[in-house]
Formats: structure tokens, C-alpha cells, sequence
């Protein structure tokens, strides 16, 4: 779409724009009655501030700090951009796997693409595979924004890309109500389905978590394909400690290529930076920012930002043309670190999931 | 392989260059008998909130990786092999007197305390305990191994075999009493390769065990040491031939239904007492209640009497209440430690339970149950408490403390208010109440006349034989002439 907000929302990957200029033309393009969404426009009108004139600044977003938004209950349409229907382009709805209750909704076109374009030019600075085979999601499906995510890098990258679908509601379900056993044969029916393709198929490479990675290195007849034919891995989805990547690239796949990506449905992919000498943690995530804003606070102080090295619960803001994310406190904590080669945005690392509540279970007898 | 002298001081191969300015002790990861870093390491530290130790963690991913190292080198392995006993006895000599990964025995019975809250007399006199056991180890296997099959299968002769049911054993172990972790020992003495993690709280005494035996000429690939989360013990469940799980109700939940699982739930040890309340009898009841601070499987749960349960509670509480509080590195302490929050809830998950209980040793401690040590820990004092019925629950509430619940029992009620007990101390001068307790089932050693409920034999079974779970007769015949 070519509009004169083109240049901000859709600058070339490696000049990204100013963040402020984004956060104006963000919210000129998602509060306008012509361009906005019914969603933004309708809730605006309660807001006690016109985002179009009082935010002119990324810090001035704190103006939402009171707005809350159900992202589950929102009928999914109406978080389509008015500006956009004019367009012949196809938006697609995009759920959350619903870790902290109902799943989130959102409405995407390109931007997620945009971003995914981003990674792959990280990706190629890694020395990722790309060009001859293909490539093997193993990983939710269905309503997730991870097939869309996944079909668009292996294109750009050259590959065809084969599906194994993992329902990840499910898995909760089976663990939350205490059948592991359960979950365990879900495991190995994903893991029998993997060992067809990579038997048949010329597989190079492979995105998925680590926790189905760590399960497949326990099924010596999965394994012993995957570390044979794969070139590249990319793990995400849940977080992994340094010892396990350390495996991952050492001694588990010592022929792929392993790249991280941070990210869910509501902040799209921050990838693994290409690492620098000198870097403390094994890997390091860059959002994309400035069209996702990633800030990490005092867990007990939200209004304070945390140091570099020092440790915070993760915020994001999504400011794309397809849709608009106020600065928004999600469930992780992660690790702060200096943004490396003089790139705009904060750069974090030990992502995990924070334990609110968190009280250990006491359990009877000696042991 | 460990530093000789000066502090810190480190489990890890001398060769690896060591953080000088850490003045915490480091205990590395030992995967197929070598000690490794870990990128991944979590901080220790004791009761009293003071950093001992850097533990180098094992994720699952490590977990699944050693398995599958161990079992290449099995593969290439005498089916009936095993460690010859005279490691072992080595082993536990060893064990008791060597500077291991650069520990004295004293500094190693010092951490074990100070992190596992264990009083360290404890752990001093396991040194001695844990050399007997490992000395023994040959002659138990040889006791638990059926007759008919430990001979030399001759030509013309069907016969047994005794055989490892695996080769793998995944051991998710304790942190409660150093003794406990002799129990794998069997294992090992059966030939199996054991992968051990450790309890949180002490991953100290299955390093010492393991050092020593690797020192004493252990097969490497038998021994590994995977300290880790649940995870790691999940996946260690998984992908070992069997495993031998100590754990509460919830482990039994866990793995309960799992054929390849050995569990060593709570022991709800008690005593049957019948007769009059002598010093005697009192002096085995406290024995059983607060032996070793109470933290064992072993100690006793509940005492059941056919007598006055409130006269012999008043008597077993003024008795216990001599027992000294104090941090766990001290000589005098006598009683469990833990973090202030944590002996609070464990308290407070106590009064939920009583069920019309009364705590009668409650009068022995004006200052309340728990002695803050002031340091940001606490000794747990001894609980004493009386049941009004037989089947009240509290029987069946194992809490790490001398706590012992007391409850009224008559002859016509028979064993059924006693089942469920991993050691039993029948205190009665009836012989026919012995056998009674014998022919229940759930009773897995019945103990009788005046000895406390954690006496063992050199070969009793401590619940049923270890050996007879991880080993099988198979039939085995040799032709009289070959083909």
C-alpha cells in the first residue's frame, strides 16, 4: 500500500524508521475514523485523551498505561484496519496458544511477514542453510501465526516446507490435569510423524522448541536422522537454558546451524542476534524494533525500566500498520542487555516465564 | 583429581582453570565418570541462607545425552558383568578418611549439614556407616541372589540365570539422610550403570559416593551425577531401563502405574506397643521418633497402644524434649533445620492435619514449636500427638521431624490400623503379635521386642530386596554335545 505512510510502515528492512515517526503515523493511521479500525476508533472515543494529537513520542504511549484490552473477547473483524479494506490484500486471524487463559486474537496481513523478512537477513549473517532441500515445521499450526510465519521464511529461503502439527492447548491441557502420560504418547505420535518426513523427504532444516528437540534426541530413531540431514535449526516458542544450547550446537547437532527466536502471536519474532565476542549469554534476542517496542521493568516496580545485565518482566508495544499493541506487561522475565552495533532498541536475553504466586508445594514424608 | 590444599575448593579436574575470586564450592556435573561444567549452575545454600556451593545443573537435554553415551558403552559390556566388591569395600573406606573432590571428610559432613538442615552428627557417623555398608555390599548381593541360580550351568543341564532385568538405572535421590543413598549401591553391585540426581538439598553425599568410587576403580561409565530439576528427572525416568525413585504421594502418583519405576514413598514406620510403660519402652519410642533429627523413612511415625495413649504421649514428649536445638553444623544440634518460611509452613501444614489431634509435647516449649535460631533459620522441636481413635489420620502423616503421632489400639482391631509400614517395632512380650504382623503384607519388617524401628541387618531386606526388582531368574540350558 502506497500512502504517506508508507515510508514508516513499510521502510526498506535495513533502514528501519525513527521510532517517534512511527509512533505518529501509528497513531494517525489507527485512530483515524477513515483509516482506523472499528476496534481503536470506538474505544478512542472513551479515552479521556485523542492519541492522534497527545502522543507524539514512544514514552508519550504511556497515555494506555490505564487502557485495558480483552484481547480474547474482541470479535476478530472488527481489529481490521478500515484503512486497509480498500486493499486487495487477505488478512488472516492469528490466535495466542492461550498459556494465560483464553486464547488472544489478532489481524494480520504483511507486517508479520515484514518482520520474518528481517530474520531471514539475520539468518543469513549466521550462516544459516538456505537453497536446496527442504525444510520441516514441527510446531503449532492451525490458528497460530507460526505456520503463516514459518511458510513465508522457508519461501524467502528457498525451501519447501513440510508440517508436523503440534497442538500446544493440548499438551497444556494434559499436564495441568496431571496426565503426563498422556502428553508423553501426544510426544511420540508428533515424533513418529517427524521420523516419516525426515525418512522420506530430503529435510535440511528444522524449526521447533526445545522441548520437542530434547524429546526427539531421546528417540534414537528420530535423532539419528535429524543430526544426519539437518543443516539449521531454529528453536523458539518456550525458553531454553545456556547449558542446552550449549548441547544443541555441541553435541546433540553438531552439523546444523542453531538460531533462536523469542516471540508470540502478540509481539511477532524477535530473533537470535548474530553473536558478537564478548557477549555474556549464549544468545541474545533483537526485537523488531521499532515496529515492536520491547521494554523490561522492575517485576515489582513496573514503571521503572530495569539496567542493562539486570533482569525484568518483559513489555511490548506493536506499533504496524496491520495492528496496534498499547505498551502492553506479558508473563516473561528476561535479562537486559546492551544493544549491540548501534541498534536502536534494547536487546534481552534469559527469557523465561515469571512465576507469580509462586509458592513451592509442600510435600509430606522424608524425602 | 581435586586441588590438595587451600580454599576454594572444587570437585572439578584440576586441569580446569578455576575462578579464584568464588568462595563457594563447585561441584561439576560427572557424566559416564567425568567431571564437567555445566553452563547452566545454580547457587546453594545452607539453612540459614549463607552461599555454599555452585552446582553445575544437568538439563534434561544432558540427561537424555549421558544416557545414550552410558548405553554405547554398555553395549559393549559382559552381560553378567558387575563391580568386583573389593571396590567397594575400597570405596567406602575411601569414603570415610580421603580428601574427595577436594573435601576433607569433615568439610564434606559440614556442607551436608549446613544445606540439608541435617544435624551433623549425621553425617559423621554415615562415614563409618556408609564404608560398612559399601564393605557389605558383596555379601548382600550374594544373600538376596537365589540358590538356584548362582552355580555354573554345566553341559546337559536347564538351569537359571540371574540377570539384570536392564542395564540402566536412573536413581532420583534424597536429600533427608546421607544413608539413604546407600541403596543404590545394590544397584551398582548388580552392574548396573546409575545415573543419580541428586536432591536439592544434598548433592553432596552422592558426589562423595561417586568419587570414591570411581577413585577405588569403578567402571566410569557405571557412575553419573546429573543434579537437575524435575525435568531432568522426568527424562532420566524416561529414557533409563528402570528407576529408583525416592519420593512423597506425589512421586507414587506419578509413577505408581510405571512397571519400570521402584518407589521408595514415605515409611510411615511405627510401633506396637502392648503392656506396661516402662523406661525401657520409653527409651525405644524416643529412639525410633528422633533418631538421626527424624528425617528417616525409618523413624517412627505413630506409635499405637493398647495402654493409656496419654500417659505414654506425656512420658515419649518430656523424653524428646532434651533433644537441643541448634544450627545444623554444630556438635550439639539434635534436631532438623530449615529456612524460617519453610519450618513455619511446615508447622502450619501440621496444625491442618491434627483433626482433633493435641499436641502434648506443646508444654515443653513456652517460646513455641519452632526454635529460631536467628539466623534466618529454625529447628523444628518434636511433636507429639494424641489420637483419640485408632484410625485417626495423623497416622499416615510423615512430616522430616521427630513428630510422632500417638493412638489408641486394641487387640480386636487387629494389624489393619497398622498397615502401610515400612519398619514396625512390635513392643510387646507376645510373640503371636510378631506373627500377626508378619502375615500383613504391607508391613514390609517387623521388628520384635525392644528395638528401635530403623534397626537393619547386614542382609534384611529394607522394603522387600532391591536386587529381586532389579534382577530376574531366567531359565538357561546347555546341550550335552554341541551341534
Amino acid at each position: 500500500m502506497a500512502d504517506d505512510f508508507s515510508s514508516v510502515f513499510e521502510s526498506p528492512l535495513d533502514d528501519p524508521p525513527d521510532a517517534d515517526d512511527l509512533v505518529r503515523a501509528a497513531m494517525e493511521w489507527h485512530f483515524s475514523p477513515l483509516t482506523g479500525s472499528p476496534y481503536w476508533t470506538e474505544r478512542a472515543k472513551s479515552f479521556g485523551f485523542d492519541p492522534r494529537t497527545d502522543i507524539s513520542t514512544l514514552a508519550d504511549l504511556r497515555l494506555f498505561s490505564d487502557i485495558e484490552v480483552d484481547w480474547s473477547g474482541i470479535p476478530a473483524h472488527l481489529l481490521v484496519p478500515r484503512g486497509s479494506r480498500r486493499e486487495p490484500r487477505r488478512f488472516g486471524v492469528y490466535e495466542s496458544g492461550g498459556a494465560t487463559g483464553p486464547p488472544k486474537r489478532i489481524v494480520d496481513a504483511t507486517s508479520r511477514s515484514r518482520n520474518v523478512a528481517w530474520q531471514s537477513m539475520m539468518l543469513d549473517a549466521q550462516g544459516f542453510p538456505s537453497g536446496e532441500g527442504h525444510w520441516l515445521h514441527i510446531g503449532p499450526t492451525g490458528p497460530h501465526v507460526m505456520a503463516k510465519n514459518i511458510s513465508v521464511l522457508s519461501q524467502l529461503r528457498g525451501f519447501l516446507c513440510f508440517f508436523v502439527d503440534l497442538d500446544p492447548r493440548w499438551v497444556r491441557r494434559c499436564l495441568s490435569t496431571g496426565r503426563e502420560e498422556e502428553a508423553g504418547r501426544y510426544v511420540d505420535h508428533i515424533l513418529d510423524q517427524v521420523k516419516e518426513v525426515l525418512a522420506t523427504q530430503d529435510i535440511r532444516a528444522v524449526s521447533s522448541t526445545p522441548r520437542i528437540l530434547e524429546k526427539a534426541v531421546g528417540r534414537a530413531d528420530v535423532y539419528a536422522l535429524m543430526r544426519e540431514k539437518l543443516r539449521g535449526i531454529i528453536w523458539g516458542g518456550t525458553s531454553a537454558d545456556a547449558e542446552t544450547l550449549r548441547l544443541f550446537e555441541e553435541e546433540a547437532f553438531p552439523r546444523a546451524r542453531i538460531a533462536g527466536a523469542y516471540g508470540n502471536t502478540m509481539m511477532g519474532v524477535a530473533p537470535q542476534r548474530t553473536r558478537l565476542p564478548g557477549d555474556t549469554a549464549a544468545c541474545v534476542f533483537r526485537p523488531h524494533y521499532p515496529y515492536t517496542v520491547v521494554e523490561l521493568v522492575d517485576p515489582e516496580r513496573p514503571e521503572r525500566r530495569v539496567a542493562e545485565d539486570e533482569e525484568g518482566r518483559v513489555v511490548i508495544t506493536v506499533l504496524t500498520r496491520d495492528y496496534f499493541t498499547p505498551p502492553t506487561l506479558e508473563r516473561d522475565l528476561a535479562t537486559r542487555r546492551a544493544s549491540a552495533g548501534g541498534f536502536p532498541g534494547i536487546e534481552l536475553s534469559e527469557v523465561r516465564p515469571c512465576d507469580t504466586g509462586h509458592t513451592a508445594a509442600l510435600v509430606e514424608g522424608v524425602y | 583429581m581435586a586441588p590438595s590444599s587451600g580454599l576454594p575448593s572444587s570437585g572439578l579436574p584440576s586441569s580446569e582453570p578455576r575462578p579464584c575470586e568464588l568462595p563457594l564450592y563447585e561441584l561439576p556435573l560427572v557424566r559416564a565418570g567425568r567431571a564437567v561444567r555445566s553452563a547452566q549452575t545454580l547457587a546453594l545454600a545452607g539453612v540459614d541462607g549463607t552461599p555454599l556451593a555452585t552446582v553445575h545443573q544437568a538439563p534434561p537435554l544432558l540427561a537424555r545425552l549421558t544416557v545414550a553415551e552410558v548405553r554405547e558403552h554398555c553395549a559393549g559390556q559382559d552381560p553378567d558383568s558387575a563391580p568386583d566388591p573389593a571396590l567397594l569395600r575400597r570405596a567406602g573406606r575411601l569414603f570415610a578418611t580421603a580428601t574427595l573432590g577436594g573435601l576433607t571428610p569433615e568439610r564434606y559432613c559440614e556442607l551436608q549439614a549446613r544445606a540439608a538442615g541435617v544435624p551433623v552428627s549425621v553425617a559423621r557417623h554415615s562415614l563409618t556407616d556408609v564404608a560398612r555398608t559399601f564393605a557389605n555390599a558383596g555379601a548382600r548381593i550374594a544373600a538376596e541372589c537365589p540358590p538356584g541360580a548362582t552355580g555354573v550351568i554345566s553341559p546337559g543341564e536347564v538351569s537359571a540365570v540371574w540377570a539384570r532385568r536392564g542395564e540402566v538405572l536412573a536413581v532420583i535421590a534424597p536429600s533427608n539422610n546421607p544413608g539413604t543413598h546407600t541403596q543404590w549401591l545394590t544397584a551398582l553391585a548388580c552392574g548396573y550403570a546409575l545415573l543419580v540426581r541428586p536432591g536439592a538439598r544434598d548433592p553432596f553425599t552422592p558426589a562423595r559416593m561417586i568419587d570414591a568410587l570411581l577413585r577405588a576403580g569403578v567402571p566410569p561409565h557405571l557412575l553419573s551425577l546429573l543434579p537437575g530439576s524435575h525435568a531432568t528427572g522426568d527424562a532420566l525416568v524416561e529414557a533409563a531401563d528402570l528407576s529408583l525413585v525416592f519420593g512423597g504421594d506425589a512421586a507414587a502418583r506419578r509413577y505408581g502405574h510405571d512397571r519400570r519405576v521402584i518407589l521408595r514413598g514415605p515409611g510411615r514406620s511405627k510401633l506396637l506397643h502392648s503392656g506396661p510403660v516402662t523406661d525401657e519402652v520409653l527409651d525405644v519410642i524416643c529412639d525410633s521418633v528422633g533418631h538421626d533429627a527424624g528425617m528417616r523413612c525409618t523413624n517412627a511415625t505413630a506409635v499405637f497402644t493398647d495402654g493409656d495413649p496419654r500417659a505414654l504421649a506425656r512420658a515419649v514428649a518430656a523424653r524428646l524434649a532434651p533433644l537441643t536445638p541448634a544450627p545444623p553444623q554444630s556438635d550439639e544440634a539434635r534436631l532438623p533445620v530449615l529456612p524460617l518460611a519453610e519450618a513455619r509452613a511446615l508447622r502450619e501444614h501440621l496444625t491442618r492435619r491434627l483433626d482433633g489431634a493435641v499436641d502434648v509435647a506443646a508444654a515443653h516449649y513456652p517460646d513455641g514449636p519452632l526454635a529460631d535460631l536467628g539466623d534466618g533459620s529454625a529447628a523444628l522441636r518434636p511433636a507429639v500427638l494424641l489420637c483419640e481413635r485408632a484410625d485417626h489420620p495423623g497416622a499416615r502423616v510423615e512430616l522430616s521431624f521427630p513428630c510422632v503421632w500417638v493412638l489408641p489400639w486394641r487387640r480386636s482391631q487387629g494389624m489393619a490400623p497398622l498397615r502401610d509400614t515400612l519398619a514396625l517395632t512390635v513392643l510387646s512380650d507376645d510373640p503371636a503379635l510378631a506373627r500377626e504382623a508378619l502375615r500383613e503384607r504391607s508391613i514390609r519388617k517387623v521388628l520384635f521386642g525392644p528395638v528401635p524401628t530403623w534397626s537393619a541387618g547386614e542382609v534384611s531386606p529394607h522394603d522387600g530386596y532391591l536386587s529381586h526388582e532389579l534382577m530376574e531368574a531366567r531359565g538357561y540350558g546347555v546341550a550335552d554335545r554341541l551341534l
